[in-house]
């Protein structure tokens, strides 16, 4: 080969290596699903509070909550195919906080704001975070293993009374090891290894941290073992059990190798004991029985086991009954029953009963949040209701469901649904009585009054009233009624009935108008001391709501409405010795809605007039004679996000 | 109780069951009815391992195809009750979250296709020329989804009137001017699949198959766009018997080797 041959040939060989490299690259990448989102939403109110999250941190003052603002986040998902056996994922995103205004913050914190766009914090920086990660290893030459999970999970795999699926925003902040496999289709199994979430998880929403009865928090060995079991012997029959245990530790104050020990003299052995500081069982048996096609039978049995220990726990029961435990052991069990007639006569016609039974104990303490319902009803909010002293209704926005507590909820609901070509309907009765009403002593004939001093958190604030989601924060306890988690009184003798009916008409008008009519009506007693008849809540609450929505176009949709509430609460707010006041709420609610889709960009726009008359002592006939004033919100809010995803 | 108070309330029942039956009277019927345990695709498909997908969720049962006044409706059954686990209201959506179905419909008028609309990667034994979108997605979303990626089957794509769930179905309302008529003697085919949110760059709002299943994946199928990203169809004689099985596993059959061949799917009829 002469040297020119061999010049030419490096030369082809440079240029192939120049074609082949791109391509080899891209055959790389393809390896590469990717998905990316870029989301934001302009939030305000005519008021002077800055931010871009509604109800912010319940707890910490933060500093990117507020009323007005507009910001943005931008998120990667990454997911491959490492080999056959191995697939894995990956979401990183900004960090949602910084309003447009901001300009510049590069992550410094001053004492005080200040122009230098140096000074607002991480919070306002749009720092790119690692939000999840994940691998699945699969085809193990593991008899009957299907894959193993490891990273980031929902914990969707348990349910609501065990181990309940993370919020949407939190979907990936969980993180676990998961083994997931069964026989054939009539057995599965999935165990995990899960660690516990400082933030809520054990005594006053801590495992540790924070608790000033735990002089240096040890939180890495906490962890919950969940086990999930899926039997299904037949086509008809399904048995699910679930048992999850979650375990905090502390290290022994009394082992001389602890940091901070109390017993700085004694012998060190070169290890640390550790003690339990909070211990929670959780298991359900879940039983599905398809009687017919259209017949459908479920029961579900549950059962918590909550232990505190004192020593490393504090009670904050005493400083005002915000606590999320009952101090300091305490167990329940729940049961819910359900039969569903779907449709059996094929004319669009659905019974569904239920009943329910939740023990005062009963209390799911890694159970789910939000975002979940357990029950057939409505309730009293309309979000979900969850067998929890955990509900979470913060990071929120005012147009997001409210969760309520149910623990001490027993009775019964039926539901008709009815569907027919244009106009469909359903109808809801609920009674409820509660399983957290006192006993009577016998000898006195008066309720024997429950420790709400010590044992029963009770969650501050004197008003007793229903919860008003509208305006409800964790800052005014005063005006909008009840904490949804307020399961516990001193003295109750309580029962509900809750009805309602929702109708919608899907009218051929243009592009298809739909009519909705909605109302509730809720009566709500609890004759409190039954020797007084002065102390006597009863509240009847009305709920109202008609609205039309209709596609203008392709890419336009427009809804419009009207919600009027009026709420009747005789003896609602008070005590014992100064006696208990009536009020009357009346609330007017037009809104409009706006959604558009076009050519990949998803906008909705949410613009909502609240008014909020409350009218106070009007026990009182004489308007001068009355002490407490009335009140008044007058509220104008508007919500709207954009979404590009690609 | 009185002879008149009597029959006042006779004439009142008599009335209220006659409107009854009135508003329940229908024209054409058709039934279809598919066994249990086929949502499987061709034969091995396995669903997404989230939570929010159970097992019988895409397992179309029975569908039932009737004419009511000018409108016709569309009831597809499945295994499970239909539930909401993604607050279909949030999203403007039609009350449930899962399952989207196409009703493929071979009337023989008109234009035609035999290629499924995108994400299916299945074509039709014969040209279809209506299909109906029982999506839980609105009326919006579909439209701008049909305009970015199935513009050229736009005149035979119909959106209904009406969309929602009803204990174990899925139903749609869709007038009957929007087919061209109803005849019970046309071909159907119904396709399940599941509502994606976040569909691929060329997927009508549909979920794809691969060949592990994922937290929000099918599997048993194949990674590329060979596969037929269907759980479940209508086979065989659609009486529901257990050979149907072998029929939709058979109609779904598909080759990634060389050159690509797709699965074909047949129309039933009454």
């Amino acid at each position: 080969m002469s040297v020119a041959q061999l010049s030419s040939r490096l030369t082809l060989l440079c240029l192939l290596s120049f074609v082949i490299a791109p391509l080899s690259a891209h055959a790389e990448i393809a390896n590469f699903d990717l998905g990316a989102k870029i989301y934001t939403k302009w939030l305000y109110q005519n008021n002077d509070r800055q931010g871009l999250l509604w109800l912010g941190h319940p707890a910490e003052k933060d500093n990117y909550s507020g009323d007005n603002g507009v910001g943005s986040e931008f998120e990667l998902l990454i997911k491959g195919k490492v080999t056959k056996y191995v697939t894995a994922g990956v979401r990183i995103k900004s960090r949602f906080g910084a309003l447009w205004h901001n300009w510049w913050e590069n992550g410094d914190m001053r004492a005080v704001p200040d122009n230098s766009g140096e000074s607002l914090g991480m919070n306002h920086a749009e720092y790119i975070r690692l939000r999840g990660y994940w691998f699945r290893i699969q085809e193990l030459p593991i008899p009957t293993l299907k894959y193993i999970h490891i990273g980031s999970s929902d914990y969707s795999q348990f349910n609501e009374w065990t181990i309940g699926k993370i919020r949407y925003i939190s979907r990936d902040n969980g993180k676990g090891i998961f083994f997931d496999g069964g026989v054939g289709d009539n057995f599965s199994y999935h165990f995990g290894i899960i660690p516990l979430p400082k933030l809520w998880i054990g005594p006053g929403w801590t495992t540790g941290l924070g608790d000033t009865a735990v002089a240096n928090p040890f939180y890495s060995q906490d962890y919950a073992y969940a086990a999930k079991l899926k039997f299904e012997p037949i086509d008809s029959l399904s048995i699910v059990l679930i048992g999850a245990v979650a375990l905090d530790w502390e290290a022994n104050r009394l082992d001389p190798d602890a940091v901070g020990t109390l017993n700085p003299n004694g012998l060190q052995d070169g290890q640390v004991d550790l003690v339990n500081r909070f211990y929670s069982l959780s298991t359900t048996a879940d039983v599905k029985i398809e009687l017919t096609d259209t017949l459908t039978a479920y029961l579900l049995f549950a059962f918590s086991d909550n232990r505190i220990n004192g020593d490393y726990a504090t009670n904050r029961i005493p400083e005002g009954g915000f606590y999320n435990l009952v101090w300091s052991d305490s167990q329940g069990i729940a049961l819910r029953g359900r039969f569903f007639a779907e449709d059996p006569f094929e004319i669009g016609l659905t019974f569904k009963f239920e009943g329910f039974y939740i023990g005062s104990h009963y209390n799911a303490a890694f159970g789910a949040r939000r975002e979940a319902d357990v029950l057939l009803t409505d309730g009293f909010l309309g979000g979900g209701q969850l067998p929890t002293l955990n509900v979470a209704n913060e990071f929120m926005d005012f147009d997001e469901p409210w969760a309520e507590s149910i623990i001490g909820w027993a009775g019964g609901t039926m539901l008709v649904d009815y569907s027919q070509s244009i106009f469909t309907m359903q109808l809801e009765g609920t009674f409820i009585t509660y399983t957290t009403n006192n006993p009577i002593n016998p000898n006195t004939g008066e309720l024997i009054p429950r420790d709400v001093d010590v044992r029963h958190p009770t969650y501050p604030g004197l008003h007793t009233g229903v919860t008003d989601p509208d305006f409800f924060n964790n800052i005014n306890r005063q005006d909008f009624g009840r904490d949804p988690r307020s399961v516990y009184r001193k003295y109750q003798s309580r029962w509900t009935v809750i009805t309602r009916l929702s109708m919608q008409f899907d009218l051929p008008i243009k592009n298809g108008m739909k009519l909705l009519v909605q109302g509730k009506y809720i009566h709500d007693e609890d004759t409190r001391q039954l020797k007084r008849d002065d102390d006597d809540y009863v509240g009847d609450l009305i709920y109202t709501k008609v609205g039309a929505s209709m596609p203008v176009n392709d890419w336009l949709h427009v809804e419009a409405g009207f919600g009027y509430d009026l709420f009747l609460e005789r003896r609602v707010f008070g005590n014992d010795e100064q006696g208990y006041s009536t009020f009357v709420t009346n609330k007017y609610k037009p809104y409009l809605k706006l959604r558009i889709n076009f050519g990949g960009v998803k906008i909705a726009y949410y613009l909502q007039y609240v008014r909020r008359d409350l009218l106070r002592d009007r026990h009182i006939a004489n308007p001068e004679d009355r002490v407490l004033d009335d009140r008044v919100q007058n509220v104008w809010r508007s919500k709207a996000t954009a979404e590009v995803a690609w | 109780m009185g002879i008149e108070t009597l029959k006042h309330f006779t004439s009142f029942f008599v009335l209220a069951s006659f409107l009854f039956v009135s508003v329940h009277a229908q024209a054409a019927s058709i039934t279809f009815k598919d066994p249990k345990k086929d949502d499987k695709g061709p034969g091995k498909y396995s669903y997404p391992t989230h939570r929010s997908y159970k097992r019988g969720d895409f397992d179309i049962t029975k569908v039932k195809i009737s004419e009511s006044g000018a409108n016709v409706i569309f009831k597809i059954y499945v295994k499970n009750t239909v539930r909401d686990p993604w607050n279909s209201k949030n999203w403007g959506g039609n009350g449930w979250s899962v399952q989207f179905a196409q009703v493929y419909i071979h009337t023989g008028a008109g234009k035609g296709w035999k290629d499924g609309l995108p994400g299916l990667n299945v074509q039709f034994e014969k040209k279809w020329n209506k299909v109906v979108l029982i999506s839980p997605q609105g009326k919006t979303r579909l439209k701008s989804e049909i305009n970015l990626k199935a513009k050229k089957f736009k005149k035979g794509i119909v959106i209904p009137t009406s969309s929602r769930k009803s204990g174990k179905a899925i139903i749609a309302v869709v007038p009957k001017s929007a087919l061209g008529g109803f005849k019970t003697s046309w071909g159907f085919q119904v396709v399940m699949q599941s509502n994606e949110g976040f569909p691929r760059k060329k997927d009508l709002l549909t979920r794809p198959v691969n060949e592990y299943n994922g937290k929000h994946r099918f599997g048993g199928g194949n990674d590329g766009d060979c596969d037929p990203h269907v759980l479940d169809i209508l086979a065989g004689k659609a009486k529901g018997s257990g050979s149907e099985k072998k029929a939709q596993y058979k109609a779904l059959q598909y080759s990634c080797k060389g050159k690509k061949k797709l699965a074909t799917l047949p129309f039933v009829t009454k």
